[in-house]
């Protein structure tokens, strides 16, 4: 009874582990516990001494965990990183051409795609609460903390995005974090203006894969991603209209309906992207942006209408209508180039 | 890291697991459980290692180069099913390298040139 539940719990005990170290080592080693638990019955302990003496052995390897996990830490982070990194699925893409742009991210991979656009909205669910019928002004105090906060959150989504060889989903982290940075480090907080600290997650994001593999290995794969599906340029871009959307044209107040209007935005971009990662074609991704950016200014105008005319932005309203049909002209473009190269490449080998 | 012609000299003294770890592996390759049980045989029951202290201490030693995995061996030593979940999987094997036992070495000089040394101070004393 004793030997499957401490076994089961020294599975559990397991999972504290960093995975890399776990993938290289973690069978071997439940595989080793098993047979020291074992071996108790072999060398003839009575049973009670033996339960007493399996229970001992489970603690010792509780007590020994927090000394334990600093080699399999330096191991994840060290060179044993560099074998994992390498089978990153990006290695996959490597060995087959066509992977860059037909692969097509599991759902897991597109809720991580979706991930920033609902972090923007929640942080900024949570700046509007503050500022409630308040006129929005960067030197507020939620600003700071939820800003801040959501740029930290980002930064670590692209840190993880470039440990893993930056895949498809991670172009969006970039995007919105270098506008977040650039938009925070412009700003001023309680009458100070931070400037270049703002930068400092998004360097230390991109550092970080770096140290990790020792290697300029992710950046290669950053700019060779970017080569070989032109779409994730459009992504990053992608996750840059809610940010922007948010902050030029609803920088006059922020009441219940900026909310559900916020809220519907987050969503439909959120979908927008999770409908990109999931799609297997350039066509199908450059459609997908572009789609869920008109409904978004569709429902824009729609809610501009329901409430009070074109100066609910603040902007007037045909700015606002040439600075999307620019952006989504902008965000078209590497997609664009995408399929011509895809064109080119088609042509050629005829 | 280190490779098998380039000897490390900035290996500071060895920690008395890592010596017992690689003294259990200087005569013929072994596998995790092997190892475990050498390191307790030959500390005289006084060093114990748990799973994590072992395999965290193999890593490093991997990464320093002192030693690697051997073949695996899928037939005679195959790690029972019970073990883990679904089919028998092979056993890993670790195994010395040059730099390793070199290491070993002089880690067996230095405390041999230290046992000297206090025995000698001791003698005087006459103690």
């Amino acid at each position: 009874m004793a030997r499957p539940l401490l076994t089961r719990l020294y599975g559990c005990l397991l999972k504290l582990y960093p995975q890399p170290f776990l993938a290289e080592f973690g069978d071997e080693m439940r595989a080793v516990f098993a047979q020291a638990i074992n071996g108790l019955g072999v060398a003839g302990f009575p049973p009670f001494k033996r339960r007493i003496e399996m229970i001992r052995l489970f603690l010792k390897e509780v007590w020994d965990l927090p000394v334990a996990l600093l080699p399999a830490l330096r191991f994840s982070f060290g060179s044993g990183r560099k074998d994992a990194f390498a089978n990153a699925a990006g290695d996959r893409e490597q060995d087959e051409p066509d992977a860059w742009v037909g692969s097509r991210a599991s759902w897991g991979e597109a809720l991580m795609g979706a991930l920033p656009f609902l972090l923007f909205g929640l942080a900024h669910f949570l700046i509007a609460i503050h500022l409630l019928g308040k006129p929005t002004d960067m030197g507020s105090r939620p600003w700071l903390l939820y800003g801040s906060g959501l740029l930290l959150l980002i930064a670590i989504g692209l840190a993880i995005g470039g440990i893993k060889g930056y895949p498809r989903w991670s172009y969006a982290y970039l995007g919105m974090a270098v506008f977040l940075s650039s938009n925070y480090s412009n700003g001023t907080f309680y009458g100070v203006a931070y400037g270049w600290r703002f930068w400092v997650p998004l360097v230390v994001a991109i550092l970080l894969p770096l140290l990790a593999t020792r290697s300029l290995r992710p950046l290669a794969r950053l700019i060779q991603g970017a080569w070989n599906d032109w779409t994730r340029l459009s992504f990053a871009l992608y996750a840059v209209l809610l940010p922007l959307y948010t902050i030029l044209f609803f920088e006059v107040k922020w009441g219940t309906d900026e909310l559900s209007g916020l809220a519907i935005d987050t969503l439909l971009l959120a979908a927008g992207a999770v409908a990109f990662l999931r799609s297997r074609t350039i066509w199908g991704r450059v459609v997908t942006l572009q789609a869920a950016m008109f409904i978004q200014a569709c429902k824009g105008f729609l809610f501009a209408g329901w409430l009070g005319g074109p100066h609910f932005f603040s902007l007037d309203l045909w700015i606002v209508l040439i600075g999307l049909l620019f952006f989504g002209g902008f965000m078209f473009l590497p997609g664009l180039v995408g399929l011509l190269q895809r064109g080119v490449s088609a042509l050629s080998t005829r | 890291m280190p490779t098998h012609n380039d000897f490390p000299t900035d290996f500071k003294p060895l920690r008395e697991p890592t010596v017992f770890i690689l003294l259990a592996l200087s005569r013929q390759r072994k596998h995790g459980y092997a190892i475990l049980k050498d390191v307790e045989t030959l500390s005289g029951g006084r060093v114990k290692l748990s799973t994590g202290t072992l395999y965290g201490a193999l890593a490093r030693l991997l990464d320093q180069g002192l030693i690697q995995k051997s073949a695996e061996d899928e037939t005679e030593a195959a790690i029972p099913s019970d073990a883990g979940s679904g089919e028998p999987r092979a056993r890993k094997y670790y195994e010395l390298t040059q730099v390793g036992r070199r290491v070993l070495k002089k880690e067996l000089h230095r405390l041999q040139a230290l046992l000297a040394a206090a025995r000698q101070e001791l003698g005087r004393e006459g103690l």
